[in-house]
């Protein structure tokens, strides 16, 4: 799977549309993306990157921007 | 020792004199007596016997942690000698099986001690109706250190938190002495820092503390403790024809009188906390403004809340047979429903696990499959409450709607609040059943006096109290700092409102040697 930043972009928009991934950078801080969402992305992004995102990795950090979903996804695949 | 008690009292000046001296002549040590006063107040509330088991626990989570950070240590030492991929995955799955056995020993030592005490009698009960009781009894705020350090671990194993190389400063962290009785559930990175950073007296800090101590003790003796009475009257003893006017007097009594005490506890001690200038992590904001009951729940017990999303709710929801269900759902009946399934799921599970938390009686676990079923039916029939919403014009971001689904909320946790203050589910489902069959509308006093209660279970002047507590309420819910405003009136202002508040609390002061000044939720 394509490892750039808009393939990224292009599989949260599947989860949920209509939000500004390119410029948000509070997205759980702001309440943007609630557990549903977060569930959705971990179980989009385990299967298209081949990963398994655990449950310690769900911290606001990690989840507050999509350049920062794709630096863990990166961690992920290194620590594969 | 009650923490409202002149002996309290007395312990809390001698803690707080000694915290600024020491903080003055020696401000690296100034955290030792915070320390000190922690186990003096421990022994002479719990006694020794719970003096060990917090020591206990809090050993066993210290060197737990240590171990962990050390195998995470040496685990990068051996995969950066490996060159290879492959290699270094096998060095990282090794460690990790390491760790796991230390976290798994940790947690079972921990929960395993705590589950042993809080349910083995009950058990044991249910195993053997016949057999006499072993007297196990609780050490004081076993559950709520006990998910403080365990969560502590948690945070340790996944690399989220430092180990805390000091065992006297761990020991302050599980044992610090305003958490004990009944939380918060405090989390390390928020609270251990500044359990051990130097303190200098903060005056304006300080009177917000006193305001959040004084709201504490209104809340407890003004409201919670007049009404414990009338509860305990009305559903003492439950029999088949007991009205339904009865019964909702008593839920709606109740619902004020567990608020009054917890939230009421929870103020005491966080404004105590705030006299040295250490600030716990929040378990309430505005619980009786939420507008459903997930929000309830983020807003009731926030730190348990907290503690359960991040080491139950998520693990769980993230297991591959739920992500695989939701997948297969969501094939079937949709997208929605994908998305939803297993988080609901793991929903109900943190609900029956928090009314295991309560207690092992059926009644709390009925109570748990309540909230949890009603939150996630909620979740799963979301989009047909919107189409709803839409077909019937409503517009649900309008004050009168949000006053509605205030309400309704309202009702639906006093509903369950049924389950929660009566000890038989038995009892609950006739208050239930009656409430919607036998109402008898009578005056609700002349209903407790035909069951031969005395007159003014309920007096005015609570009521009173209640109203005073929803406004300062209603006023934190519009974003308005109460106690900031409050510090801004005129001294003569605050010494009358003060005054005002004595009077009360005052008078409920005969109702204290009648049904003491213990809080609900220490015998969790």
């Amino acid at each position: 799977m394509d490892t750039t930043l808009e393939a990224l972009i292009g599989l949260l928009e599947d989860v949920k549309e209509d939000v500004d991934y390119e410029g948000c950078t509070a997205l759980i801080d702001d309440h943007v993306l609630d557990s549903f969402d977060i569930l959705s992305i971990i179980s989009t992004l385990n299967d298209a990157y081949g990963i398994s995102i655990p449950a310690a990795e769900i911290v606001p950090e990690n989840f507050n921007s999509a350049a920062s979903l794709l630096a863990m996804v990166e961690r992920l695949l290194d620590e594969d | 020792m009650e923490l409202f008690s002149a002996q309290f009292l007395l312990f809390l000046c001698a803690a707080w004199t000694a915290y600024l001296v020491l903080g003055r002549v020696k401000p690296g040590l100034q955290w030792t007596a915070l320390l000190a006063a922690s186990l003096v107040f421990y022994v002479v509330a719990g006694g020794w016997r719970s003096l060990a088991f917090v020591v206990s626990a809090s050993a066993v989570t210290w060197v737990a942690a240590l171990a962990l950070e050390k195998l995470e240590a040496r685990s990068k030492e051996a995969r950066a000698a490996v060159s290879d991929r492959a290699g270094k995955k096998a060095v990282r799955a090794r460690f990790t099986a390491r760790k796991r056995l230390v976290l798994a020993a940790a947690l079972i030592i921990c929960l395993g001690v705590l589950g042993y005490l809080k349910y083995w009698e009950t058990v044991l009960s249910y195993l053997m109706p016949s057999a006499t009781g072993l007297g196990l009894v609780l050490p004081l705020g076993i559950s709520f250190f006990t998910f403080q350090v365990t969560g502590y671990v948690i945070d340790v194993y996944n690399g989220k938190e430092a180990a805390e190389p000091n065992l006297a400063k761990h020991l302050l962290f599980t044992a610090y002495f305003p958490q004990l009785i009944q939380g918060p559930i405090n989390k390390h990175r928020t609270l251990a820092p500044q359990l051990t950073a130097p303190h200098s007296p903060d005056a304006h800090g300080m009177r917000r503390g006193a305001v959040r101590l004084a709201l504490g003790i209104f809340k407890k003796f003004a409201i919670a403790i007049m009404l414990q009475k009338t509860v305990g009257e009305i559903f003492g003893t439950v029999d088949e024809a007991i009205p339904g006017s009865l019964v909702v007097v008593g839920l709606l009594a109740y619902n004020a009188q567990l608020y009054g005490d917890f939230s009421g506890g929870i103020d005491m001690v966080e404004g105590i906390s705030e006299l040295f200038g250490i600030e716990m992590d929040p378990n309430f904001r505005q619980p009786y403004f939420a507008v459903s009951l997930s929000d309830f729940w983020q807003r009731w017990h926030i730190s348990l809340g907290a503690w359960m999303r991040d080491y139950v709710f998520y693990p769980l929801a993230l297991i591959k047979p739920l992500q695989e269900l939701g997948k297969r759902a969501g094939r079937r009946f949709g997208r929605h429903i994908g998305r939803t399934l297993g988080a609901c799921i793991a929903n109900v599970a943190v609900f029956l696990l928090v009314g295991l938390w309560h207690g092992a009686q059926a009644h709390y676990l009925v109570w748990g499959l309540y909230n949890g079923v009603i939150v996630a039916l909620a979740d799963l029939f979301a989009p047909l409450f919107d189409r709803m919403a839409g077909a019937l014009s409503i517009d649900r971001a309008s004050a009168p709607w949000r006053i509605v689904s205030i309400a309704r909320t309202f009702i639906i946790v006093t509903v369950g609040r049924c389950f929660d203050c009566m000890d038989r589910v038995g009892d609950a489902l006739i208050c239930l059943r009656n409430t919607c069959t036998n109402l008898m509308p009578v005056p609700w006093d002349e209903a407790l006096i035909a069951l031969g209660f005395e007159k003014g279970l309920i007096p005015g002047r609570v009521l009173l109290c209640i109203a005073v507590i929803f406004v300062i309420d209603l006023l934190y819910e519009r974003g308005i700092d109460v106690r900031e405003r409050f510090l801004e009136f005129p001294p003569l202002t605050r010494f009358a409102v003060y005054l005002v508040l004595g009077f009360f609390v005052a008078s409920s002061l005969n109702h204290v040697s009648e049904v003491g000044g213990g809080f609900m939720y220490a015998n969790f």
